[in-house]
């Protein structure tokens, strides 16, 4: 399942229009959005971390290995300060003055619509940073954001950040309740440098579709992802068959005992060996059931060599 | 984006990310330099990203990412219980990378450390000064390449050239006592006696396993009869190497295969030429192995139902054994005892 989180219905528009979203009336406290079929669920949280948290702690409850959490959003793009924008350009063309690589903004001006995956996020108020995983391919141009509690102002500086919004680093930290850091992907479309006011429903919109085709794109992907890598023969040495458990009783096994025949008998089957037939061997010739535990631990070791 | 051959992840070292502190330091320029596509990232500290809470190993391994920080603290350490010394009194070892390239289903390193992501320290100069200061006292046997295959990295760091170097240098000084550093590998490039001149203090542990243990469980390596090449022109050229048959891996047919794989070294390699060889079967602290068992529950190698003693997960004692005699008994037929180092833990 892929989970999206928006602050505002209209950076959700577009993605439910895409996916075919519906509406999921159960949820009073939050819009939620979903289409089983395409696995996908989205929540409008509302603006702002705290509400961006609580949102997250109530659609995630159901989360499974193997799902992501992906934040779509509008940020700012944080001025310049004087000069800086001269060495940004040459930035972009790999210019240093001590012939090094750039750390500072390489790529995107941050006009609006201009969409960047996030690999580094701050959280203003606190001063703590946050590094998602960039573990998987993708088509955006990367930046790091700045997340603060209030609308961005035009005198808000922060070395090495130029991308700037409310939620990013509350969704990563309380995201991190149910997804590793390789599960959270935060996706940013600039719609203003700090003209907030000015910026209308329809504007935001409008930015999020001109994205949506490469969002998509990049939903699916993690999606494809996140199902190959839950492949697999759904064995676990912790979820023991009902056979295994006859075969404990018929041992007369101790907690100690019957884990070390699970261990035994979960490698057994991970190395090709046929399980039932040595089991049925084993009755066959009287070696099971056993009498007591005593005799049972001798079983145990014999069933071992035989696993061997 | 298009993901026509269903490869989900990005490029090793897509992403790099680098200390503040040691952003101008000349190695990361040197570097950086070569990976030119890579988007670069600063950190204050190199936990920030390699400690991070609920990392997943084996994923971060498929796109793994380098850090570039600097090591402070103790840069030397004494080996540890599971490692073997051979002989060596002043045994000790230094990280100066963390993680491997390669992808070995049954390596501690899955378990000992808390990201799949590699760590490059670059002010080996530092590890340099702390080992220059043991050698003032005492002699000194060093393994640089534990947590990590240095050789398998040289291209990108060019770390076994400035090991080479320091131990040239500790050779020429009247102050200091011998040293010796040995570097564990399974890197079979050829190109690396292109670029590296043999040193008389540095011996190469080269890692070997049968071909079936290889393509099972040692994702990435080269092949057995790569590494065995490689072996050939080292000694041919004058390099120390040592023959490693640790871990040794148990599969059914144990024999067999260690039996095969022991006629291609015998047959390609002048066992007189050998430094000497270390054998052990696979043996991990009990942490490590609940986090890799954790971590690839469908591994083999890792879900074998090990004896537990003391801390320490290893085969039952009379299959290690048989195992372990076997390999020496077939060894002994080509280079003396003495020559011949068997792990072996009094305490187990």
């Amino acid at each position: 399942m892929i989970y999206m989180v928006t602050a505002m219905y209209a950076e959700a528009h577009a993605i439910i229009t895409h996916f075919r979203l519906k509406k999921d009336l159960s949820h009073i406290r939050f819009q939620v959005f979903d289409n089983r079929e395409a696995d996908i669920r989205l929540m409008v949280t509302g603006t702002g971390g705290i509400s961006a948290a609580v949102a997250i702690a109530d659609i995630c409850r159901e989360v499974k290995a193997g799902d992501f959490l992906i934040n779509v959003g509008t940020c700012a793009v944080m001025q310049e300060e004087a000069g800086a924008e001269k060495e940004n350009d040459r930035a972009v063309k790999g210019e240093t003055d001590d012939g090094g690589r750039s750390f500072d903004r390489r790529e995107g001006t941050g006009r609006p619509g201009d969409i960047f995956l996030c690999n580094k996020i701050r959280e203003e108020v606190t001063g703590r940073t946050f590094y998602p995983d960039i573990l998987y391919r993708h088509g955006f141009a990367e930046a790091q954001i700045l997340t603060g509690a209030a609308l961005y102002t035009k005198n808000k500086r922060e070395d090495g950040f130029w991308l700037y919004d409310m939620e990013a680093a509350a969704v990563y930290q309380a995201g991190l309740y149910f997804f590793g850091p390789h599960r959270m992907s935060f996706l940013k479309v600039v719609s203003d440098d700090g003209n907030t006011k000015e910026v209308t429903d329809r504007q935001v919109r409008e930015l999020i579709e001109r994205n949506v085709e490469r969002i998509a794109e990049y939903v699916n992907l993690l999606k494809e992802a996140g199902r190959k890598e839950q492949e697999g023969p759904g064995l676990s040495v912790h979820k023991p068959d009902e056979e295994t458990e006859l075969l404990c009783r018929d041992m007369h096994c101790s907690k100690t005992m019957a884990a070390a025949l699970r261990q035994c008998i979960y490698y057994g089957i991970l190395s090709g060996r046929d399980i039932a037939k040595l089991r049925k061997e084993m009755y066959r010739e009287g070696v099971l059931p056993c009498r007591d535990k005593r005799e049972g631990k001798l079983c145990l070791e014999e069933f071992k060599r035989r696993i061997l | 984006m298009k993901n026509l051959k269903g490869v989900y992840y990005n490029f090793p070292f897509s992403h790099v990310y680098v200390e503040k502190e040691v952003r101008d330091h000349p190695r990361t320029k040197r570097i950086l330099d070569r990976l030119a596509g890579a988007e670069v990232i600063e950190i204050d500290h190199y936990k920030d990203v390699f400690c991070r809470k609920g990392q997943d190993y084996i994923l971060q391994h498929r796109a793994q990412n380098l850090i570039l920080g600097a090591k402070h603290g103790k840069l030397l350490y004494k080996g540890a219980r599971v490692c073997q010394s051979f002989g060596n009194e002043n045994f000790y070892y230094t990280s100066c990378m963390m993680n491997c390239v390669f992808d070995c289903e049954y390596c501690y390193l899955k378990g000992m450390y808390p990201s799949g992501n590699l760590v490059v320290f670059v002010n080996l100069e530092d590890i340099f000064a702390e080992a220059e200061k043991l050698l003032l006292k005492e002699e000194l046997y060093l393994c640089i390449s534990y947590d990590t295959d240095l050789p398998a990295l040289e291209g990108l760091t060019g770390y076994v050239q400035e090991w080479h170097g320091f131990v040239e240098k500790i050779r020429f000084s009247n102050e200091k006592k011998d040293l010796t550093v040995e570097i564990r590998t399974k890197a079979a490039d050829s190109r690396f006696f292109e670029e590296h001149a043999p040193v008389s203090g540095v011996i190469y542990g080269m890692t070997l396993s049968p071909q079936s243990v290889i393509e099972a469980y040692e994702h990435r390596t080269p092949s057995l009869l790569r590494r065995i090449d490689w072996i050939g022109q080292a000694i041919a050229k004058g390099y120390r190497v040592r023959l490693c048959f640790d871990p040794m891996i148990y599969c059914r047919d144990w024999k067999g295969q260690y039996d095969s794989m022991l006629g291609d070294v015998f047959s390609r390699i002048d066992m007189e030429k050998i430094e000497d060889v270390s054998v052990g079967t696979f043996r991990v602290s009990q942490d490590y192995l609940k986090k890799m068992r954790r971590q690839q529950p469908y591994s083999a190698v890792v879900q074998f139902p090990f004896v537990n003693d003391k801390g320490v997960y290893h085969y039952p004692r009379e299959l290690a054994d048989e195992m372990e005699r076997f390999l020496v008994g077939r060894l002994k037929e080509k280079i003396t005892e003495k020559r011949i180092f068997l792990w072996e833990d009094e305490e187990m």
